[in-house]
């Protein structure tokens, strides 16, 4: 499983883009992130989530990809959210990623 | 006759109150129900509440006198507004977070209140509200159209691998949500590319302005830092923003440059930040500070003045860059006087970003002024 995460806006304006492999992770890390994109049902959210009213919030855009034993192709979905749009479990996969995404960075 | 109301009609940016307020008292039946629904459909969505004080009869909703802050806890949580744990008048709480948004949001309020006589950010007192310790690890501040929102920065974090403290902690950050409310009542700036530049640009030249006049401070004497204290001592950078070097505020290994341009030479289009809102903010933001620097003294006198007329009475919700160099440039001409220092002043201060003041069509303000008189003979000729 791939995926392809950018935060973009905010009051900074700091854009953090990061892509990771599932299996490439610490196996904690991994495992929290898959629970997390399984408890958020990404796979069934829209393409766009609205951001509704409100300056410097943050925009989201998500893309994971997996072919796993049951796909019989690849898939790919994405996910463009603004913060306040954003389901709570989705909100706890965007922090993590978020941090997830600096580690990656600061390497 | 219909008359057309409603917030997009030029008529409403352009006929004075008082005319209006001849209309409604001695036109006919109609002509006065047009000029009642125009001054409080004006008074509704563009906020210029002065009116109503002159029109104590028209019934506008009762404005509120003077700061009402409340400051709300949300304990780390993401529920708005969150527990009440400082209201107007109340004490110092001995929590910073608490106590800064209490302490800016009031000297925002005072900017705007005493040097533009606006009461608050609807000019009818609507009282601020603001909530601290807003959810875990959250390095964000935003107005989400009815309060503003500080997070606490990186606190969830080991202290060795946190970036950004409180955002209380900058007066001018405060200043800048507050802003983006004004904004909201006034001009209503679409929230993307250009006009969404101008509304962030918007926010940080008051914001600033909020922290010059705190600190006494002369447009030479200024930073023009915006998030000044922000970012922890593991980040190389001054700040998030520089108004008067945009681009230079910070670079930093795992922040990256800062990719704000100072020039039309190097705007950036992109596809994400709603097209880049807070980047190309940078050229707006460096034409205010060259007026400021060519004006000299204290810059929310006179520069912050042609700027907060423009937002209040000109710039519309998808005012670009050049309608923005024309409609200060414009207010400058009504203020000071055409020709004057301070116009020349607006004129360089677009200049030296790449924009070329156009005081002839390129205005916005020509076809509504046409538009205006246009109704206005319509109005006037069928009356008594």
């Amino acid at each position: 499983m791939q995926i392809d995460f950018e935060r973009s806006g905010g009051f900074m304006g700091l854009r953090i883009a990061a892509s990771f492999v599932l299996d490439e992770l610490d196996e904690a890390d991994a495992e929290e992130v898959r629970s997390l994109i399984n408890a958020s049902n990404f796979f069934s959210l829209p393409a766009r989530i609205e951001s509704g009213q409100g300056m410097d919030q943050f925009q989201y855009r998500l893309t994971v990809s997996r072919q796993e034993a049951f796909d019989p192709e690849p898939v790919s979905h994405t996910v463009t959210m603004g913060e306040a749009s954003a389901p709570p479990e989705m909100q706890m996969l965007l922090r993590k990623l978020t941090v997830l995404a600096r580690g990656q960075q600061s390497r | 006759m219909a008359y057309p109301t409603g917030p997009e009609h030029p008529l409403q940016c352009i006929l004075p109150p008082h005319m209006l307020q001849n209309i409604a008292e001695h036109g006919t039946a109609e002509q006065r129900r047009w000029a009642v629904a125009t001054l409080a459909t004006s008074e509704q969505f563009r906020g210029q509440r002065t009116a109503s004080a002159q029109f104590p009869s028209l019934a506008f909703r009762a404005v509120a006198v003077g700061k009402q802050r409340t400051i709300f806890n949300a304990d780390n949580q993401t529920n708005l507004p969150g527990r009440t744990v400082r209201s107007e008048g109340d004490d110092p709480t001995g929590d910073a977070a608490v106590d800064e948004a209490y302490d800016y949001s009031g000297a925002t309020y005072d900017l705007y209140k005493e040097v533009y006589e606006r009461n608050s950010i609807d000019n009818q007192g609507l009282p601020l509200r603001s909530t601290v310790h807003y959810g875990q690890g959250y390095d964000n501040a935003f107005w989400n159209g009815q309060q503003m929102v500080y997070g606490d920065g990186d606190e969830d974090l080991p202290a060795d691998d946190r970036l950004f403290n409180r955002f209380t902690l900058s007066i001018d950050i405060v200043g800048h949500e507050l802003t983006h409310g004004v904004t909201q009542y006034e001009a209503k700036l679409v929230y993307y590319e250009q006009s969404g530049a101008m509304n962030e640009s918007m926010s940080d030249v008051f914001g600033s302005l909020v922290k010059q006049r705190q600190l006494n401070q002369t447009a030479a004497d200024a930073d023009w830092i915006i998030g000044q204290g922000l970012f922890t001592s593991k980040v190389n950078g001054v700040g998030i923003r520089s108004m008067k070097a945009p681009g230079t505020a910070y670079d930093d290994p795992v922040l990256g440059k800062d990719p704000q341009p100072a020039h039309m030479n190097d705007y950036k289009n992109i596809d994400y930040d709603n097209g880049g809102v807070h980047i190309n903010s940078g050229i707006p933001n460096h034409a205010f500070y060259v007026v400021a620097r060519e004006l000299g003294g204290f810059a929310w006198e006179k520069a912050g003045r042609i700027w907060y007329v423009a937002l209040r009475d000109k710039l519309q919700a998808k005012s670009n860059f050049q309608d923005s160099a024309n409609l200060t440039f414009l207010v400058a001409g009504q203020l000071y006087g055409a020709g004057s220092i301070e116009q020349q002043a607006v004129r360089t201060g677009w200049s030296e970003v790449g924009i070329t003041v156009s005081s002839g069509n390129g205005s916005t303000e020509t076809p509504d002024l046409e538009g205006c008189r246009e109704l206005l003979i319509r109005v006037l000729g069928g009356s008594r």
